[in-house]
């Protein structure tokens, strides 16, 4: 490996490696100017408006992301806000990017994905069940892993279990 | 409580329409899943899965506790995968930290990984003939993966739920007979697929009960997201190790095991490829890794994840888990979400039964092979 001659490469753009920078350079255009590029942590991510995410997920799409591998939120109750994130990618070179869009916590409504990938049925129905998200257009929103008479939703931070008592330890 | 599922179309009921409860305790449901099953007759008009008897919140439990402790929580999503959940979550932590495993260290997790992959693989064949009618099956699949029981129990301690991968490497060297018991392992199995296809591939029944029962397009796999050797049996050429490798996979020359028939015949040929494929990844494992060296890295006293997304995946024997870790720089993620391959095969079977008998539910259910506790998280 260390034997290969070093091929003289552009220079990467500043704290951005060279796959990332194409990856944000293949999304942009697609996505248009309102689309946030937006690297905390590992994972690249698009930051869109929720109203805009189901035409940005269908561009997307159409472009070549055939796989969404997973759909879920996080919750920051602080901020009064739930970050949902789509992680699309592809069955080829299985290059994955995000979709991460903020929702109101005191009306979490979103609109729904399912139509242009089918998983997102069952994986929006898992963030309704567990996190309280509502998603519009939905064809089968109900419950998924928790019964249909549960109270609440467990994912939230605030979510306290009056069933099993469990106390939050401090650290 | 309404088990008319929206997915069923709401015709007007007649006395040859009725539901049946298949599961939570049916033997060939594989666990604790619930099918509503509306008939007619035979014949399947609808299907709606009811999960999660076996939710433990194990992401929410994630959100409780450090990232090293929740790592034996992994071996518990699809308990015949243990060590390749280990790893996609060890891997989404070490990517957060910058962690570089040790190259002995990337060897024996793909040398665990790939008898994990043929052990689970083992167990379906064996549960897949059981299903649809035929013991000895059962008995030879349990009897072969014993074997590869034995050699984890010489380096892990536990047969099952191993937690031996540990961030930065494995948690302790190979035993000393490792590489002798895996050698004679894989010189012991080799001869035993062609014997299994011999057992079971040649018979009628079984021909007649798969071929062409199942349907699953690839372009309806692509949208469910369906992934595993339920995926590649639909002509799809996907695989985590080939397409995202990560480890040491981008080292073996192998094969990734790819069928273009889309049904139930098909998932059973692929898996049994696989099977050869681990083989020979294994073996090559054994003459390329290093026989001595650090089998850990060092990594923080306190691992603390720093803030941000981090995501990873890998190929479990079921198909992709993948880790979607949140961190805000606290020893306990604040978030972890678990894409479980499970999940997404299981949400496609309603979609190809629509017509099929109910005995071909069970055909399905076995090809597709789900474990539920993965499903339930």
């Amino acid at each position: 490996m260390s034997t290969v001659p070093a091929s003289p490469a552009p220079a990467p753009a500043p704290n951005l490696d060279l796959k990332l920078a194409a990856l944000r350079d293949e999304g942009q255009p697609i996505l248009g100017p309102a689309a946030v590029f937006e690297l905390s942590g590992k994972l690249p991510a698009f930051r869109i408006e929720a109203t805009d995410l189901h035409a940005a997920s269908r561009k997307l799409r159409d472009a070549g992301f055939d796989y969404l591998l997973l759909a879920t939120a996080t919750d920051h109750p602080a901020e009064n806000r739930f970050e949902m994130v789509y992680v699309l990618t592809n069955f080829s070179d299985a290059r994955e990017i995000a979709l991460v869009t903020n929702v109101n916590r005191n009306d979490p409504v979103i609109e729904t994905v399912s139509d242009i990938w089918e998983t997102a049925d069952w994986h929006e129905r898992e963030v309704y069940d567990l996190f309280g998200i509502r998603f519009t257009n939905h064809p089968d929103l109900r419950r998924i892993l928790l019964d249909d008479t549960w109270e609440g939703h467990p994912l939230r931070k605030d979510y306290a279990d009056k069933v099993h008592n469990v106390i939050k330890r401090p650290y | 409580m309404n088990v008319l599922a929206p997915t069923v179309p709401s015709a007007t009921p007649t006395y040859d329409d009725y539901f049946i409860n298949m599961g939570p305790q049916h033997p060939s449901t594989h666990g604790v899943l619930r099918l509503v099953v509306k008939l007619a007759g035979e014949t399947v008009l609808g299907v709606t899965p009811h999960m999660g008897y076996v939710h433990r919140g194990i992401e929410k439990m994630g959100e409780a506790q450090t990232a090293v402790q929740f790592t034996h929580l992994t071996s518990r999503l699809d308990y015949l995968s243990a060590h390749i959940n280990n790893w996609g979550w060890v891997m989404a932590v070490e990517q957060a930290l910058g962690i570089q495993v040790p190259e002995r260290a990337e060897y024996i997790r793909v040398l665990m990984s790939e008898l994990t992959r043929i052990a689970s693989h083992q167990l379906w064949w064996g549960v897949f003939g059981m299903d649809l009618g035929a013991f000895t099956p059962f008995l030879y699949g349990f009897r072969d993966r014993e074997k590869i029981n034995d050699i984890f129990e010489k380096t892990c301690g536990t047969r099952l739920t191993m937690n031996y991968l540990c961030i930065g490497g494995v948690t302790e060297d190979l035993e000393e007979d490792f590489e002798k018991d895996t050698r004679e392992f894989v010189a012991y199995f080799r001869p035993l697929i062609e014997e299994y296809e011999q057992l079971l591939s040649g018979n009628i029944i079984i021909q007649e009960r798969t071929k062409g029962v199942g349907l699953l397009p690839p372009e309806l796999a692509k949208s469910f997201g369906v992934t595993g050797p339920s995926l590649r049996a639909s002509g799809v050429d996907y695989d985590v190790r080939k397409n995202h490798p990560y480890g040491v996979y981008d080292r073996f020359q192998w094969k990734t095991a790819v069928s273009d028939g889309c049904d139930s015949w098909a998932r059973y040929l692929v898996r049994l490829e696989e099977m050869r494929q681990s083989l020979k990844i294994i073996e090559q494992a054994l003459d390329q890794m290093p026989k001595e060296g650090p089998v850990r890295a060092k990594t923080p006293n306190v691992i603390r994840i720093p803030p941000g997304r981090y995501l990873s995946r890998v190929e479990a024997a079921r198909g992709e888990i993948a880790f979607y870790l949140v961190g805000d720089g606290k020893p306990i993620p604040y978030r972890v979400k678990i894409r479980s391959p499970g999940f997404s095969n299981l949400s496609a079977i309603p979609h190809i039964i629509k017509g099929w008998r109910v005995a071909d539910i069970v055909t399905v259910l076995s090809t597709f092979d789900v474990v539920i506790p993965d499903i339930d998280r």
